[in-house]
């Protein structure tokens, strides 16, 4: 057995950094490549900005860009503020009938393969229209509702699964010390989940950013998001102006996973004494 | 007159499911009293101070504190005040505004807040950390700023659960003393849930023993120790000689017991009547015991004395502890207090010594088995 040991781990080592390199290797050649000079993708022309500079004067990347912003941002906010409300009930009222059904339906959007969400709000989308005349046409409205839909269930687990591990008697003791219920929510219980909802807002603020399926069964006429764009654009051939767009998007989706796992890190390590 | 009780428990129960951890208790404390809840790990001890705090709803029973009844009572009304286990300390905030949370809730003014809270941090002498989070601190400090907090509205009563557990022994007896201090120089009444018998002892002014969601026995520190009513006592409550025999004769106040291994005849006192005939146990404390080496100079018919062999023998400084195996057959453990100095590390007794245990009847107590 011991002799094993080693072996196995030089073994397990490669299959790491093989797996790592089949990660991270094509997003590395794609931000490499969005510094070429060269207009053709294979030949290395010398490092330049000029695609990021075609990309800041094209104004549809423009036009994108400040929607699908628009709309992470008001996906993030809204999601936050239910998610935070339906883990809460989750976790703290705990006896009320069916809590397991709805434990198990709220992570359901989060295994649910995409096509089938999307096709699913499309469906409410269109049924709703013809009841009630509402969504006229469909564009950044409903694809807003369509990403605070599935990021609620996100941002509950993460509320839901903070609120099981801490410490119930917190909240006892603010009860105690003469605290009614909602005032007890609001010292003890929100301060204590605010690193949570944070991380849950920069998620939902990057899950909205580079969704593409949901988005695309939602949007309408007019509405293109970002990676709706970057799309549409492969399919007419391979540009390097559209590396310098991926490139910028995966920064922005980088810092804000960074930023969210810091903050859970941080506050994790300011708990426990 | 006599002075009705501060707090008043009548027919307390909870279950959870189908196990019952507190079972229809009845229970009066005294305004000013430091009245000590003693028992095993889960007997129903947290559960009971739960329910004095409203923090758990009682299936059946009433529960008055100062004349009110507090069933519609909720914990952020009850004049009641709890320092918990886990001390619960607000992690986002700073030791001051720890201990000013009461009061803000109750809306007293800054001021008077300010000035409230510094002389509590002065009490527990923790005002020079007063700006620091509670992950700063020690336990030790924790536990004061815990204590602090729960003080700082003044209320009648005050619920401390296991309140030294995290503590090391040290600081653990030195704050049992600062404890008791604390709670003669405010007259609040203290209830203190421990499942340590010597915190108990030294502590309270009366301990209830329970087991199982029940009341064993309720008294003074000393009536627990010296007459425990049940086995059950005499075990938890220090350690104890368990003699098993059958009541050969009872004469008012002395009841003679001939034991089951060896069938020597032992006597003690009893204020209760035993049958002749009725299964009964003996206990006697290990203190209580006198050993020596020759024969005592007693009264030919004291009956208490026996013969014997060191067994086992355990130096622990300030005493040592024997197992005497009797000529009886049954084992007794006796301390003997090392009086004197012995720095060639020679003890009075030594292993296979022959030895005499006696006791005076006065000293054994008798238990229905
Ligand atoms: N919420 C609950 N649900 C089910 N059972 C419970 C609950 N709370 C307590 N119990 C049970 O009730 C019994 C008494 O619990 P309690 O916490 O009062 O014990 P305790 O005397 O404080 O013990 P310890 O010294 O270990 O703290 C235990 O057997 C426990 O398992
Ligand atoms: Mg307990």
């Amino acid at each position: 057995m011991s002799g094993a040991g080693p072996q196995r781990s030089t073994f397990l080592l490669s299959c790491l950094c093989f797996g790592f390199a089949f990660l991270y290797i094509p997003i590395l050649l794609m931000i490499v490549y969005s510094f070429n000079h060269s207009k053709l993708l294979p030949v290395w022309g010398g490092f330049s900005f000029r695609w990021y500079v075609t990309l800041f004067n094209s104004p549809d990347v423009w036009a994108a860009t400040v929607l699908s912003l628009k709309i992470a941002l008001i996906n993030a906010t809204v999601a936050t503020f239910f998610g935070t409300l339906a883990g809460l009930a989750l976790a703290r009222f705990t006896r009320f009938p069916g809590r397991t059904l709805f434990t198990g339906m709220i992570s359901a959007p989060l295994v649910m393969p995409e096509v089938i969400t999307g096709l699913s709000l499309l469906l409410l989308f269109i049924t709703l229209q013809q009841l009630i005349g509402w969504p006229g046409n469909r564009g950044m409205s409903t694809i807003t509702i369509a990403h605070i839909t599935f990021s609620m269930a996100y941002i509950a687990i993460i509320i839901q699964s903070r609120l099981a591990n801490s410490d119930l008697s917190l909240e006892e003791a603010a009860l105690d010390l003469g605290a009614k219920p909602f005032r007890v929510m609001a010292d003890i219980t929100l301060p204590l989940l605010a690193p949570g909802m944070m991380a849950g807002w920069l998620l939902a603020f990057t899950l909205s950013l580079d969704d593409l399926v949901i988005a695309s069964f939602v949007a309408g006429p007019g509405s293109t998001t970002l990676p709706m764009l970057i799309y549409s654009r492969i399919r007419l051939g391979l540009k390097p102006d559209i590396n310098a767009l991926a490139t910028l998007l995966v920064l922005a989706v980088a810092i804000g996973v960074l930023i969210a796992g810091w903050i859970l890190i941080r506050n994790q390590r300011l708990r426990k004494p | 007159m006599t002075e009705q009780p501060f707090i008043k428990v009548r027919g307390l129960t909870r279950t959870f499911g189908n196990f019952t951890a507190v079972d229809n208790i009845d229970l009066d404390i005294n305004r000013g009293e430091l009245f000590v809840l003693l028992g095993g790990s889960g007997c129903g001890k947290t559960t009971l101070l739960r329910m004095l705090a409203g923090f758990e709803t009682p299936d059946a029973g009433s529960i008055e504190i100062d004349g009110a009844d507090m069933a519609q009572t909720p914990p952020y009304s009850r004049p009641v005040n709890m320092m918990f286990q886990s001390y619960a300390l607000f992690p986002h905030m700073s030791v001051e505004k720890n201990v000013a949370y009461g009061l803000k809730r109750d809306g007293v003014d800054r001021a008077q807040i300010k000035l409230r809270v510094g002389e509590m941090l002065q009490m527990v002498e923790m005002q020079d950390f007063a700006k620091r989070k509670p992950h700063q601190l020690s336990g030790g400090q924790r536990q004061r700023v815990a204590l602090a907090r729960s003080l700082i509205k003044k209320p009648k009563v005050l619920l401390l659960d296991e309140p030294l557990g995290a503590l090391d022994k040290r600081l653990r007896e030195q704050t049992q003393f600062e404890l008791m201090e604390l709670q003669d120089k405010l007259g609040t009444t203290f209830v203190v849930v421990t499942h340590d018998q010597e915190e108990a002892m030294t502590l309270a002014t009366r301990i209830a023993v329970m087991e199982g969601g029940r009341f064993m026995q309720i008294g003074t520190p000393a009536e627990v120790y010296e007459t425990p009513a049940t086995k059950f006592v005499a075990n938890f409550v220090g350690s104890v000689n368990m003699i098993d025999g059958v009541v050969t004769s009872c004469q008012p106040g002395l009841v003679d017991v001939k034991t089951k291994q060896g069938a020597v005849t032992l006597q003690a006192q009893s204020r209760d009547e035993h049958a002749v005939g009725s299964e009964v146990s003996i206990a006697v404390r290990p203190e209580k015991i006198i050993i020596q080496k020759t024969r005592p100079e007693t009264e030919p018919e004291t009956p208490n004395v026996l013969h014997g062999t060191v067994k086992e023998l355990a130096y622990l400084g300030r005493l040592s502890t024997l197992r005497v195996e009797t000529d009886a057959g049954f084992i007794v453990e006796v301390t003997s207090p090392n009086t004197t100095r012995h720095s060639d590390g020679k003890h009075p007794f030594e292993w296979d010594d022959e030895v005499y245990i006696s006791f005076p009847a006065a000293s054994a107590v008798v238990l229905i088995a």
